[in-house]
């Protein structure tokens, strides 16, 4: 009944952006690197399956932030 | 279309914006005919049907004005096409699916205004969800009329111009008591349905709020905007969409049974559809089936200015709620959550909702009373008649898309849950609005 986006933003200056741009790349996500941010995206992956993942290999909840969009699919009420 | 590109649509692809412009639009270009002489050329796209018995007077109507049902359908033909083409549908399937909606929805209209049809009750909203539903469930409709469904595209156009035929001192004036009773009874619904969900049905709390969004706040947009803010899995936010779809389509055929077993006068019944039925769609076929404007106002200040306003702020404090309490299995600091989440899940049309209000009220108060008569009849008349053709396009689509087997795949736990928050919701709402508030909802006319 829906679609979703999982956004995961980085501070371009956070000490190890670049290490966890790499592992979003790895995880699938779909990663631009911008001015003051760099912002990995995926619609495949979800939310929490990310964050599992991101833990796993030892980043912190802090040193990033998760958007989760859903999109209702045509037609739902 | 991508599922990435969909979600991630800049604002100018968004159906929001889309839903403003056009119904701005219609309200601007309806208001300078006005000013410039030309009401008449307006009321030549306002199509509308009498109370008829016999098939002549109808014919005498329809032949009386022969070009309205083409002007009608021309002017949203090429409005809805344009939307089409930046959002990135399928303009020629669209066009096509939109020629065969216009169809049913005239065929519907005119039946609704059947004088022994209206009698039973069987006025055009729930002749054109009976309509849908049947033909949506019995057949299978073909794609490109099914591109033409757009359930939430339809009744984004009819809110927007709902706000031009609802004063901005109206909204001022009982705005903060609509909010008050939603509050109250959203507060209530969703503290219930997650409790139920959490502690007597042993849910994650993500999928417990999801499905407590569902219930209390706005229906299938607050489970996505609840759903994601709190990270819920998708398959929960599905179960949650079923629920919220499920009882309010029941919703729509039993409240305003209730209301009229009840004697409830129409603004407060309006606004006790307004704090009790779960979509926004779903309750515009609920209050319009009571055939009374005030309950059609009343309930779009509960429903729009009192439930839906506030899913941002709602999902700020989930997603605090979920990143500090639910999501934490480890010491450490949490992850952040931006105020810029309440800006992101605010839903964007009330906005075109507020300013159409905001635009009509200002010209209503700069001109004469004579002129403001006029104006109010030849210029909000046809933008009433125009809204109601929207919410008949939302109606058909509704039942079109209601599809009951694909309701059904969901576990008792969930039901039982969202059935609790209903069983408190539904006389709570009752209550508040019979008892509570009653002589501010009696007041709006």
């Amino acid at each position: 009944m829906v679609d979703h986006v999982t956004r995961i933003t980085v501070d371009a200056g956070a000490p190890r952006a670049a290490e966890l741009g790499r592992a979003l790349a790895r995880l699938g996500f779909t990663v631009h690197a911008g001015r003051r941010r760099l912002v990995g995206e995926s619609s495949d992956v979800e939310a929490q399956d990310a964050k599992r993942r991101l833990r796993a290999l030892g980043f912190a909840d802090r040193e990033y932030r998760v958007f989760l969009e859903y999109v209702r699919r045509w037609g739902v009420l | 279309m991508s599922k990435a590109v969909t979600a991630a649509l800049p604002w100018h692809r968004r159906e929001d914006t889309w839903a403003i412009l056009i119904a701005l639009g219609l309200v601007l270009a309806v208001t300078t005919a006005f000013f410039l002489g030309g009401a008449r050329a307006v009321s030549a796209t306002a199509l509308s049907f009498p109370t008829w018995s016999d098939g002549g007077k109808l014919l005498g109507a329809v032949g009386a004005n022969p070009l309205a049902p083409l002007a009608l359908f021309g002017t949203f033909l090429v409005a809805f096409s344009v939307a089409s083409l930046v959002i990135g549908w399928d303009v020629a399937r669209y066009a096509a699916g939109f020629a065969l909606l216009f169809a049913f929805s005239i065929v519907v209209t005119a039946l609704g205004s059947n004088a022994v049809l209206k009698q039973w009750q069987l006025e055009t909203p729930l002749l054109a969800l009976a309509v849908g539903m049947l033909l949506g469930n019995a057949v299978t409709l073909p794609a490109w009329f099914q591109s033409a469904l757009r359930t939430e595209f339809y009744v984004k156009v009819g809110i927007v111009l709902m706000g031009a035929t609802l004063p901005f001192t109206i909204i001022l004036e009982a705005g903060p008591l609509a909010i008050a009773q939603a509050t109250l009874v959203a507060v209530t619904t969703f503290v219930t349905i997650h409790l139920a969900a959490t502690r007597l049905f042993g849910l994650d709390p993500r999928f417990a709020a999801t499905l407590g969004a569902g219930g209390s706040i706005c229906g299938v947009s607050a489970a996505i905007a609840i759903g994601g803010a709190c990270r819920a899995e998708k398959s929960h936010v599905s179960v949650a969409i079923s629920m919220v779809i499920l009882w309010a389509v029941a919703m729509i055929f039993a409240l305003p049974f209730a209301c009229r077993a009840l004697g409830l006068a129409p603004g407060v019944a309006g606004a006790w559809i307004g704090t009790s039925e779960f979509a926004d769609a779903a309750g515009f076929a609920a209050a319009s089936a009571l055939g009374d404007e005030r309950a059609v106002k009343t309930f779009t200040l509960m429903k729009v200015v009192g439930r839906d306003m506030f899913v941002g702020v709602w999902a700020l404090v989930v997603a605090f709620l979920s990143v500090t309490r639910w999501d934490r299995e480890r010491a450490g600091a949490p992850e952040q959550v931006g105020t810029g989440e309440i800006w992101r899940r605010f839903p964007k049309f009330i906005l075109g909702f507020l300013a159409a209000s905001l635009v009509v009220t200002v010209i209503l108060a700069s001109v004469d009373t004579g002129a403001g008569t006029r104006f109010s009849k030849e210029a909000i008349g046809p933008l009433k008649n125009l809204r109601g053709w929207a919410f008949t396009w939302t109606f058909l689509s509704i039942g079109f898309t209601t599809r009951f087997r694909e309701l059904t795949r969901f576990g008792w736990r969930p039901f039982a849950a969202f059935a609790v928050g209903v069983l408190v919701n539904v006389p709570l709402g009752y209550w508040l609005s019979t008892h509570v508030f009653d002589a501010y909802w009696l007041a709006v006319r």
